[in-house]
């Protein structure tokens, strides 16, 4: 007799709830939330002997999102790299994929539910980066609007690729890679190019290394700290899909690797 | 879920990626308070900027604190830059000052700092003024430090270049530092200056201080060639027109993107004071060269259109009066 088969909303709520409670126990969430603390506590106290300029608010307001930005990142990051390598090793996957749930499901599940942990987190962080700097300088609701669902979609990316590629790569290489590649990557390629001297070769350069995902295209902290309008529909809604299409990709090799991987 | 069915559209969309990643630019903005040099002075000089030390809101920001403490031999100082160098041809005029003249291509020399510089105060404080004691001397012992009534030698400029470099690949939107830095790799290598600016065109084709900055050079390699600006040589009137036309380009971009209302007391958010001052000086040198090297047609059309948004302006209304009077102009002789 087979065992009655698990709806796909099930399946990905259980695998959820399952990252919720393992985000819950980790330490590093509890040092990132207590490094936040440390900016509030700063932020009360500068607001409390005064700013200076408003120009020295719009700083602070710009660290503030820009660590909120960092530490969801990092946070989903830790979460990720290790989702399938460590049920593996706990040998933990076996009664998962006994319900009987799909492999591929498994793998779909846990990147949505990493990358909602990471939406969460950011959520809270959010609250603590932005609500308590004062806004001395004007700045556009809109583009505030479009800086979180960018910074949404630059976490599913994340979660997706550090999916996948725990699934060829070393945990600890994996997460120095993403790690490097978040935080560098969009310089790194800035200067590719640069150092390319012949213009046809920068093109062709430009075109190979536009296959690298790209997390700063999808920030736009400093873009709303300087008080710029909105992006226009079209960019905006053609980042969304750039975020949308990268992960897609890396959800879908890391579906198929994983379904013809012995286990 | 079936693996292979969405691997296949994905892999294709996935193919495609580049060419909508390469077309979109979030970042490709003019302005903004994270380039904008007043910003930046004050975050710099502000109590917080002083607690965080090197950390600051972005890459440009420590890289320009860089650039300062390379070109006073490592010695930190508190960020003392005036107001008059935040416009692109303030920082140049004044920098050329600042600097003693160091302009030479060859120059090693290092030269003392003004005496109107001296006082600036340290990022490490005096003894008299340092509650650290004994650890505050070692301090001033071990890092690169000078009594603040002893301002820093300037170097050439040569150890900033790097730096510039370094900025502009890691915002290829930062128009200051291409235009500054164009105008350290002048006094060095004058094609490369070219080079490092057509660059920045490239990445900012919208502007127009990039554009005033390639004109400057036109201006420069017509200088060189010609030491004798009012005898200038075939070739340094070829730079010369090529200036012109370069700086009408930057004239024009710049009062397409001017407010049409201009308060010098009251400043729009978006146009500042050191904006209106490289308008000016991209209007100025336009008109200016048009009447000495153009036709008196044009440079009629040129003030009397500029006048419009600059009334009263000197430059413009003695270009102006001369092409009327169909007189040469004081300055550069009229071309063949």
């Amino acid at each position: 007799m087979s065992a009655p088969s698990v709806s796909s909303w099930r399946s990905l709520t259980l695998i959820t709830r399952g990252v919720f409670i393992e985000l819950a126990r980790k330490k590093d969430a509890y040092v990132l939330m207590i490094f936040m603390m440390i900016f509030v506590a700063g932020m009360l106290a500068a607001k409390a002997v005064g700013i200076d300029s408003p120009s020295t608010g719009t700083f602070l307001l710009n660290l503030g999102i820009s660590l909120v930005y960092l530490f969801a990142h990092t946070l989903t990051l830790l979460l990720a790299f290790n989702q399938i390598p460590r049920e593996l090793e706990h040998r933990s996957i076996y009664p998962l994929l006994a319900r009987p749930l799909s492999r591929s499901m498994y793998v779909f599940s846990k990147c949505v539910a990493c990358a909602l942990c990471g939406m969460l987190v950011y959520v809270i962080l959010f609250v603590l980066g932005w609500l308590p700097v004062p806004k001395l300088e004007s700045y556009h609701a809109s583009t505030l609007f479009q800086m979180i669902a960018l910074h949404f979609g630059s976490l599913f990316m994340i979660s997706a690729l550090a999916v996948a590629c725990s699934l060829f790569l070393a945990r600890g290489v994996n997460l120095v890679i993403l790690a490097v590649w978040f935080l560098f990557g969009g310089k790194l390629v800035t200067f590719m190019v640069g150092r390319v001297s012949s213009p046809v070769l920068a093109q062709g350069a430009s075109w190979f290394l536009a296959y690298l995902p790209d997390f700063q295209k999808l920030n736009l902290v400093t873009r709303y700290t300087d008080g710029i309008g909105a992006l226009p529909a079209g960019v905006f809604f053609g980042l969304l899909v750039y975020a949308l299409v990268i992960s897609a990709f890396a959800l879908a090799v890391s579906m198929r690797v994983f379904e013809r991987r012995p286990i | 879920m079936r693996a292979n069915a969405f691997l296949i559209p994905t892999a294709a969309l996935f193919l495609l990626s580049p060419w909508l990643s390469l077309r979109l630019d979030p970042h490709g903005y003019q302005g903004g308070r994270s380039r904008d040099a007043e910003d930046r002075m004050e975050r710099n000089a502000s109590s917080i900027g002083s607690m965080l030390g090197e950390l600051r809101t972005s890459m440009s920001d420590i890289l320009f604190l860089k650039t300062e403490r390379y070109l006073h031999g490592g010695v930190a100082y508190t960020p003392h830059i005036n107001k008059k160098v935040l416009s692109v041809s303030g920082t140049q005029s004044e920098m050329f000052a600042h600097q003693g003249g160091v302009d030479a291509p060859d120059s090693e020399a290092v030269v003392m700092e003004s005496d109107s510089e001296k006082g600036t105060e340290t990022i490490i404080p005096t003894a008299a003024d340092d509650f650290r004691g004994f650890i505050g001397q070692l301090h001033r012992e071990v890092k690169p430090w000078l009594d603040p009534s002893r301002h820093a030698g300037h170097a050439d400029g040569k150890e900033v270049l790097p730096w510039f470099r370094v900025m502009t690949l890691s915002d290829p939107h930062y128009i200051r530092a291409y235009s500054v830095g164009a105008w350290w790799l002048k006094t060095k290598n004058l094609d490369a200056a070219f080079e490092f600016i057509q660059e920045g065109i490239k990445n900012n084709p919208a502007s127009f201080q990039v554009y005033a900055a390639l004109g400057d050079l036109h201006y420069t390699k017509a200088m060189n060639i010609s030491r004798n600006i009012f005898a200038p040589a075939p070739e340094a009137i070829e730079q010369l027109l090529l200036a012109r036309d370069v700086f009408q380009v930057a004239a024009d971009l710049a009062i397409e993107q001017r407010p049409a209302v201009v308060d010098p007391e009251n400043m729009p958010d978006r146009w500042s004071s050191y904006m209106e001052d490289d308008t000016r000086a991209a209007v100025n040198m336009a008109v200016l060269l048009e009447r000495e090297f153009g036709t008196e047609a044009k440079t009629r059309e040129l003030a009397t259109r500029y006048l419009r948004y600059f009334p009263g302006s000197p430059t413009l209304l003695s270009a102006l009066k001369q092409a009327r009077s169909s007189q040469p102009g004081p300055g550069l002789p009229r071309a063949p």
